[in-house]
């Protein structure tokens, strides 16, 4: 029995350790790493006042968090038509305009995931059946399309902030 | 038919109908955030092909960390009118839990500033009367810490009770207080403790943003207070002075002209605008230009010889009337209510160097629904009447 509890511990523990943790290919082509972040202030030796990226330690309601993809050709010939599903974390909402991503058409879902959109063009029904545009706190999915190939050796990264509930 | 089966800690189950029990936290409104301990994952899934052959899709491995203890809450007070000498009075407060995780709160009360109105505290109460937001000596609880569990969304209510121990309180003076709110572990009387966050566990983030009055009570320190006041609210009688022509010694009782000789009826009235019972000392009206005409107001007509606009051959020159039926007169036991003004006479009505007084604790005497000499019950009035001649 404590064998059990002491195996189920260390498998939380894996999965709740790293703030980052990467996946790569069977065939060992692309690997993509998933972070999250918070931007925290901090001083400079010079006094100055910068924006720090630290591992998400403080997290409550209202934390604006921020999800980075990074994804690297580590095989030996250019990958083409890359596309990066996201879904918004759970118990978060998507903050609009945060998406980024050099190279790449960035579309958003408020279906799960079935269709995808321009910001403008995405609509909602709301409970008396009339259409509007929907909210960027209601998108459910993003959705980057990479322009060209990733040559071998090289890498780049997507991502976006998402405010917890 | 389908049945839903939930799960729920047995130590939750205690804290909850603890609280419920006990009748002393509002529920209602709603969680305020994610609930603390939620674990948040995000994960992206790539497609790809490598010379012009689709591959199979990546799914990262997820990025997670779980929802910290966000500890938010404020109190809000409602102030009391006290009257002098009063004792076990209550000044109403609501401590909200705007965080994430339920909490139990530590409280304390103290005196905010320099009170004008010297007050002592009596303890801190829950809200278990019976009747929420009303304070009932004897039946309220005292508060305990560590008892009571506010679940996230939901509100305390409790009462700082004190009794006044300087009993020459003069309307309007106060005494403010604070109630001090320290969180504390749930179902506890532990301050929560502020220890390094980490990615995968949960630990508490103080997140109130502002501090409130009391001393020790900063930023962003799990400790939040608010005042409310004992304000010293004396019953203020009104009083209202009218004048009626009667008479001049040219037109007589007919288009009588404000001219000297003419007779003046004055008429006081003295208001409780109260709920409680007020006592009434003495009331002085100083004539000017004017001398009071000490005949008789008898019947409030016009006074023997006033087809003359002279003064009356009595002695009756003061009435007193009231809106409530009870006893009037002094000495005399005047029981139609009519007055001498002669100084010394002993009946509570006296006239003296142009000023007429008179005294409540004998023209109003205690009787089966007046207790106290003088006093007005709540919503009565008397009435003094009386004329005068212009000089």
């Amino acid at each position: 029995m404590r064998i059990v509890n002491l195996l189920l511990t260390t498998t939380v523990l894996t999965l709740l350790s790293g703030f980052s943790s990467g996946a790569q290919a069977a065939g060992g082509t692309i690997k993509v790493t998933s972070i999250a972040e918070v931007e925290v202030t901090v001083t400079a030796k010079d006094g100055k006042k910068i924006l720090h990226r630290t591992p998400v330690e403080k997290a409550i309601p209202g934390t604006e968090v921020i999800y980075t993809n990074t994804f690297e050709n580590v095989g030996k010939q250019a990958a083409s038509n890359i596309v990066i599903n996201n879904p918004i974390p759970n118990a978060s909402e998507y903050k609009a305009g945060s998406a980024f991503g050099r190279d790449c058409e960035i579309l958003f879902s408020v279906d799960g995931g079935k269709k995808f959109g321009l910001a403008e063009d995405l609509k909602i029904k709301d409970a008396g059946g009339m259409e509007r545009t929907a909210l960027a706190r209601e998108y459910t999915h993003i959705r980057w399309t990479y322009k060209g190939q990733l040559a071998a050796g090289k890498s780049s990264e997507v991502g976006f902030r998402a405010t917890i509930k | 038919m389908k049945s839903i089966k939930t799960s729920i800690s047995p130590k939750l189950v205690a804290l909850l109908a603890g609280a419920t029990l006990l009748g002393l936290v509002s529920q209602g409104a709603l969680a305020l955030g994610t609930a603390s301990g939620t674990i948040i994952s995000n994960a992206a899934t790539l497609g790809y092909s490598v010379g012009g052959v689709g591959q199979t899709a990546i799914v990262s491995a997820a990025a997670t960390f779980a929802v910290d203890n966000k500890i938010n809450l404020t109190v809000t007070g409602t102030g009391a009118s006290i009257l002098p000498n009063s004792t076990n009075q209550a000044l109403y407060f609501t401590v909200s839990n705007i965080g994430n995780t339920s909490q139990s709160y530590t409280l304390a009360a103290s005196i905010n500033g320099a009170p004008t109105a010297t007050m002592t505290l009596v303890g801190i109460y829950n809200d278990d009367s019976g009747t929420p937001g009303t304070y009932i000596s004897g039946t309220n609880t005292v508060y305990v810490p560590g008892v009571v569990t506010v679940a996230a969304g939901a509100s305390l209510k409790v009462f700082i009770v004190a009794s006044q121990t300087a009993p020459t309180a003069i309307n309007g003076q106060t005494s403010t207080w604070n109630l001090l709110a320290t969180t504390d572990n749930a179902g506890t009387a532990v301050a929560t403790a502020v220890v390094a966050n980490t990615i995968a566990g949960v630990e508490a983030v103080f997140a109130e943003g502002v501090a409130g009055t009391a001393a020790g009570d900063g930023l962003n320190d799990g400790k939040q207070s608010n005042t409310a006041i004992y304000t010293v609210a004396v019953t203020v009688p009104t009083v209202v002075k009218t004048a009626a022509l009667l008479c001049d010694p040219f037109n007589t009782l007919v288009n009588a002209k404000n001219i000297p000789g003419s007779m003046t009826q004055w008429t006081i009235v003295v208001t409780n605008p109260s709920l409680v019972p007020v006592v009434l000392t003495t009331i002085t009206d100083l004539l000017t230009n004017t001398t009071l005409e000490p005949g008789q107001v008898a019947g409030l007509t016009i006074p023997a010889g006033a087809a003359t606009c002279l003064a009356g051959p009595g002695t009756k020159g003061f009435k007193i009337t009231t809106s409530a039926a009870r006893n009037i007169g002094g000495v005399a036991a005047i029981s139609t209510g009519y007055f001498t003004t002669g100084v010394a006479d002993g009946d509570g009505v006296d006239s003296a160097a142009g000023t007429v007084t008179a005294t409540f604790a004998t023209i109003l005497p205690v009787d089966a629904g007046h207790l106290t000499a003088g006093v007005l019950n709540a919503s009565e009035t008397v009435t003094l009447i009386f004329n005068s001649i212009v000089n």
